[in-house]
């Protein structure tokens, strides 16, 4: 079954606004998906139409079989959690574990569930030392795991992080990487990334590529990553590894395309080595 | 403007039981002309050193009621002519000339149209009765929008909110930079944006860099950007200043900053890789220099 099937999907801001044309686009059950494209392409258009923030003008979307309408809309929200950007938005307790509950209670959950899924979301995401700690004086990628813990306490079987980890820094790019693995190899949970890092999108299994309000691209990330000149066609910037490789090519060289220093490092040894 | 601090230190909430201690005994120069990167983990003091260089955290010695112990280190904090230590100093003049700005400075965008928000400093920074007459502001406005890549005529008008985010961002730049400051201090100027306006950022900072900004400082998480574009750079960790050079002598000791929990640029790696292989290649941590040092050497060898 698809976790997430978008047919025919249109969508626009008003006259003359931004418009998504025609999407279609799967994401299998389990799967970890990543989406790329420049700004303005249509990514978190897509995010906010995939748990019914935004309706779409025709086309249908289903998640997990069932189509959204508005019957469906607040069961589908309870399966489809979205991680937004700003770390400093999406908190709205003073403590981490309140915080935490927001969603659940939101959602009529049981008090005693609520303790377990707390314990559950935190430990997920390795906050528990932090659960009555003040959201305030955490570190933004900090911030960010308890955002992701809320968003695990509501159960969700898809989760979607829209440049999630745009406004970390290395460190905190990491930490919400690792919860985002480990959830979707241990918790089987489909993961729906949204990214301009390529080391981040390196990781999926596989890559999207949206311009335009169009999919234009699909495939692994390695297959997506090593066609540059579509990629540069598309307004993304290439890797700079790619870039040295090109460069390396045109004055005279002869090294594989590569997203890997090391192997990189051994095709210029073995060239400078044979050439001399 | 030549910028020297001697002994900074600060402690947010001092007298309080979350003290932090976020700059510890920091002594660092930055000379006039530099495009100067400053390095580290989010909570090393990067961001708190930064804003005592226009006097948004001050100095314990230049207010008002400071009286100095006996026996102390008194920090010392010079931009320029301006002595940050003292009382006296004119900080409305030091800021006009020592430009900021913030992270993710397109959150700080409030007027109902382009042309105004860029105008706003150039009307706050105006001195009693010199307020500038509306064609020289014009003026400023339109030259501070060319030179950070916007069409006067097309975004003037228009509401900065309308904007895309790497519009949104130089729209806040020309901002700061219109009232044309010897020193632009960038908290993660790129942050934020997808590659290409990452680029565009980049290249905007090369473009004001020299005739309209002496001075360049740059926060940055990323290696790479610093290797690419900065003349020297400072590592600050648990508010200390841990090294400061050129990135090509920073990059070049791999231990140091793996035990600083801090990732090497790109082409510092292949070098460190290639060296391992036993090749001797010597190059500047830039993707250009890096292609050429390999062609040439492989014209040597053949």
């Amino acid at each position: 079954m698809h976790a997430i099937e978008f047919r025919d999907v249109d969508f626009s801001y008003g006259e003359g606004g931004f418009r998504i044309s025609k999407l279609n686009l799967d994401v299998e059950e389990g799967e970890f998906v990543a989406i790329l494209g420049h700004n303005g392409s249509g990514k978190s258009t897509f995010a906010r139409l995939a748990n019914g923030i935004l309706v779409p003008d025709r086309g249908t979307i289903r998640i997990f079989g069932v189509p959204l309408s508005d019957k469906t809309l607040y069961e589908i929200r309870k399966q489809v959690g979205v991680v937004f950007q700003n770390p400093d938005n999406q908190t709205v307790a003073s403590i981490v574990e309140d915080d935490v509950a927001f969603g659940a209670e939101n959602i009529g959950t049981p008090r005693e569930e609520i303790g377990r899924r707390i314990d559950f979301a935190l430990g997920a995401v390795g906050m528990q030392a932090y659960r009555h700690a003040t959201v305030q004086r955490l570190s933004g990628g900090q911030k960010q795991r308890v955002a992701v813990a809320g968003v695990l306490a509501l159960k969700p079987r898809v989760m979607i992080l829209d440049e999630s980890t745009a406004m970390l820094d290395p460190r905190g790019r990491k930490e919400i990487m690792d919860v985002v693995l480990r959830l979707n190899r241990e918790e089987k949970m489909t993961v729906v990334l949204i990214t301009h890092f390529v080391e981040e999108a390196m990781q999926a299994d596989r890559a999207f590529v949206m311009n335009r309000g169009e999919l234009v691209m699909q495939g692994t990330p390695r297959e997506i990553f090593s066609d540059g000149e579509r990629l540069l066609t598309f307004n993304l910037a290439l890797p700079r590894i790619s870039v040295i490789c090109q460069a390396l090519n045109e004055g005279g060289m002869s090294v594989t395309d590569t997203l890997d220093f090391n192997i990189l490092a051994d095709e210029i040894a073995k060239e400078l080595v044979c050439g001399s | 403007m030549r910028i020297v601090a001697e002994h900074l230190s600060y402690t947010y909430d001092a007298s309080s039981p979350f003290a932090a201690r976020a700059l510890d005994d920091v002594s660092l120069t930055i000379e006039e002309g530099e495009f100067f990167g400053i390095l580290g983990h989010t909570g090393s003091g990067k961001s708190t050193f930064v804003q005592h260089l226009n006097g948004l955290i001050r100095l314990p010695s230049s207010q008002k009621r400071y009286r100095p112990k006996k026996g102390q280190a008194l920090p010392v904090l010079r931009v320029g002519e301006f002595d940050l230590a003292d009382k006296k100093t004119d900080f409305k003049a030091l800021r006009k000339r020592v430009g900021m700005v913030f992270q993710y400075p397109e959150y700080q965008l409030f007027a109902e149209t382009v042309r105004d928000d860029v105008a706003f400093g150039l009307k706050n920074f105006a001195e009693k009765g010199k307020m500038p007459t509306e064609e020289a502001r014009t003026e400023a406005v339109k030259s501070a929008l060319e030179i950070v890549g916007l069409d006067y005529g097309e975004v003037a008008d228009q509401s900065p909110f309308d904007l895309s985010g790497g519009q949104k961002r130089r729209v806040a730049i020309a901002g700061v930079i219109v009232t044309r400051p010897e020193v632009l201090i960038l908290d993660e100027p790129a942050a934020g944006l997808d590659p290409l306006g990452k680029k565009e950022i980049m290249e905007l900072l090369h473009r004001i860099h020299g005739d309209w900004c002496k001075t360049i400082v740059i926060v940055s998480h990323d290696m790479d950007e610093i290797a690419e574009n900065c003349t020297r750079a400072a590592v600050f960790s648990e508010g200390k200043v841990v090294m400061c050079a050129t990135p090509k002598e920073i990059f070049s000791d791999e231990a140091r900053l793996s035990a600083l929990g801090l990732d090497l640029p790109l082409v510092a790696k292949l070098c460190h890789a290639l060296r391992a292989r036993g090749i001797s290649i010597d190059c500047d941590d830039k993707t250009e220099d890096f292609v050429r040092a390999v062609l040439s050497l492989k014209e040597g060898g053949a």
